[in-house]
């Protein structure tokens, strides 16, 4: 066993880190992590334009999840700010939310280790490509994918929104089965979570969902004004997968076999 | 190493920060994090990973990092039993096996005994207490 001395400025210390830990991969972490981070980001939390925006890419997020994944917040502090600053009403989507957080984690409780194997039968055809170095590496070509896997490597942070995306991809377009993406994932997450993400990646393939989850170009464009699209190549050149309508998608994706 | 060491709080990464209940219950008690090297733990993380969670080590007062097999570690160090707050990762309970653990609950968020079939249910029985403090009749 080694005992680690932590120095008291930052940049020693993730140099000390990368030094202790020399084959840990990536970039040093551009977010800094510690109580003092958490409650100037609690700070920052706007509960109502929150619940207008959460959905778009660039919407007034939280960013709190590697804070309360370490427990430098817990969910009731970060609940009862809100509910001071903005009542139950304006509060009511930001602790819907955070309500997820704790359901995933009692389910986790309740099924232990079970969490990582399917917990229902699909209801559509899944398979198991095998997962590739175009994904973990981010030149799939397509820049909405590609986005936020740089964003994950590079800071571990990626909004809810492009998960659901990218999960989607993963399974249903590149079909690679669920779990090899979310063993992944969440290697490179800072606030990566064996509840929040396997069961998130289940819910996707809906294997703990009723139905699955997927997208087409127009939610994507809805959600990031367009920006993507417009210097991805696929868009420009007719090949984006996601450029259909959801009954279409939904006959190309699932077409194998019946739904159970 | 002269310190004692026989019952310690055994921090773990999902309680950092220097208000968790369990380490301020027990503020006369050594503290001890441990970077465990397994695979199955931080083994597998990015650095940017280690790094945030040293910063969060860091922030709090007293405690006594190390890197290796956390029950390598706690028998190194004499540690006989351990405080630590509860957790479903599977890793730790197994790593403690074989010292005497006091697992105190995590903070509460909801009051809830139902199913965990679906998140809508769930919800439907949390809500009001969540958004006004008053318990819902149907929990
Ligand atoms: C494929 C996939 C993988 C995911 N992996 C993780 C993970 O490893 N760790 C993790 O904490 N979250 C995970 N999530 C949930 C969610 O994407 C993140 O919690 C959220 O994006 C974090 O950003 P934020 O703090 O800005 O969120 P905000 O939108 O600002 O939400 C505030 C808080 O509410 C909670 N929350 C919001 N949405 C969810 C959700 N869908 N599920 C659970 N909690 C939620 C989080 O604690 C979050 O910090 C995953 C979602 C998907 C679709």
């Amino acid at each position: 066993m080694e005992q680690l001395h932590l120095p008291d400025h930052r940049d020693a210390r993730l140099a000390a880190i990368a030094h202790y830990f020399p084959d840990a991969a990536g970039p040093d972490a551009s977010i800094p992590g510690g109580r003092i981070a958490a409650l100037a980001a609690l700070d920052r939390v706007d509960p109502v334009a929150y619940a207008r925006s959460r959905n778009h890419l660039h919407g007034a997020v939280t960013r709190l999840s590697p804070y309360l994944r370490h427990g430098c917040l817990a969910l009731n502090e970060v609940r009862e700010w809100a509910l001071a600053k903005s009542g139950p009403s304006g509060a009511y989507r930001l602790v819907f939310e955070l309500a997820w957080r704790d359901f995933w984690r009692r389910v986790w409780f309740e099924r232990g280790d079970e969490i990582l194997r399917d917990i229902e039968p699909a209801k559509v055809p899944l398979s198991d490509a095998p997962f590739a170095a175009d994904i973990t590496t981010g030149n799939t070509g397509l820049a909405c994918i590609d986005d936020s896997i740089h964003a994950l490597l590079n800071d571990g942070y990626v909004h809810n929104h492009a998960r659901m995306w990218f999960a989607a991809y993963v399974v249903h377009f590149r079909k690679i089965a669920w779990r090899e993406g979310a063993d992944w994932y969440v290697q490179h997450l800072l606030d990566g979570d064996v509840a929040s993400n396997h069961l998130s990646w289940q819910w996707v393939a809906s294997t703990f969902s009723n139905k699955p989850y997927f997208f087409n170009r127009e939610n994507v464009q809805k959600y990031t004004d367009g920006k993507p699209c417009m210097r991805c190549t696929a868009s420009r050149d007719g090949s984006c997968p996601f450029d259909a309508s959801y009954e279409s998608l939904d006959a190309r994706l699932f077409s194998r076999g019946a739904r159970t | 190493m002269n310190a004692d060491f026989s019952r310690v709080v055994f921090l773990h990464d999902e309680m950092l920060s220097l208000t968790n209940p369990t380490l301020m219950a027990h503020a006369n008690l050594p503290r001890i994090f441990v970077f465990d090297t397994g695979d199955d733990v931080h083994g597998c993380f990015a650095l940017k990973r280690l790094q945030f969670i040293a910063d969060c080590v860091a922030e709090i007062p007293g405690v006594l990092t190390y890197k290796g097999d956390t029950a390598a570690v706690l028998t190194a160090l004499g540690v006989k039993s351990v405080v630590t707050q509860n957790t479903p990762q599977r890793w730790l309970h197994g790593r403690l096996g074989a010292f005497a653990v006091d697992w105190a609950p995590e903070p509460a968020f909801a009051e809830y005994r139902g199913a965990l079939r679906r998140f809508t249910p769930y919800w439907k029985k949390v809500e009001t207490a969540l958004l006004t403090g008053k318990q819902n009749p149907a929990r």
